[in-house]
């Protein structure tokens, strides 16, 4: 596997990719400060616009490479990457999108309820997921503290 | 930054909400090593 981080003193999201195809295995945010968090409306603003394209996203390795020089038995760090991107969350009324940019989405891959956009770089611009009300409400009373009734 | 280089066959999407863990996605595939 190798190991992607978007941290800092007080965020971090991890992202896992296999290590042959560079394919995405995992997503998972782990801490963001309240200041980046807020509510939104829909993820429709989100979905809209760019090409679109159903499938997985697979990442460009390059970088790992140069540090594992393509051997799996390499010390684990080698295999992880953390670079100082800040990210937003925004709380929908029908999902969460993570937002690391505010460009508009050159093109976007769908796969299920996830949605990944990418800039004109085809670097990742933000992820959406489509969640249930009670996925939200949980969202909303933890990231914004608000209680739905 | 993560870049894109292309775009496989769709996995089954799996999503965590916790208010510890604000969202993980895990991507499953038949074909998935265990690299």
């Amino acid at each position: 596997m190798l190991y992607w981080r978007a941290t800092g003193p007080n965020h971090l999201l991890e992202v896992k990719l296999e290590a042959r195809t560079g394919a995405l295995v995992e997503v998972g945010v782990v801490l963001v400060p309240p200041v980046r968090v807020r509510a939104g409306g829909s993820l429709q603003s989100f979905e809209a616009g760019g090409n679109c394209t159903v499938g997985h996203p697979s990442f460009v390795t390059d970088a790992w490479i140069v540090r594992t020089r393509g051997s799996e038995l390499v010390d684990p760090s080698r295999r992880r990457i953390d670079e100082d991107v800040p990210f937003d969350l925004v709380v929908c009324g029908d999902g969460l999108i993570v937002s690391f940019t505010r460009s508009g989405p050159g093109q976007t891959v769908t796969e299920g309820d996830a949605s990944f956009s990418f800039d004109d770089r085809q670097e990742l611009s933000a992820l959406s997921v489509r969640l249930t009300a009670e996925q939200v409400a949980v969202l909303k009373r933890s990231l914004l503290d608000v209680s739905i009734p | 930054m993560l870049k894109l280089d292309h775009v496989v066959a769709q996995r089954t999407v799996t999503t965590t909400i916790d208010e510890y863990v604000p969202l993980r996605l895990e991507f499953h595939s038949a074909s998935t090593s265990a690299d």
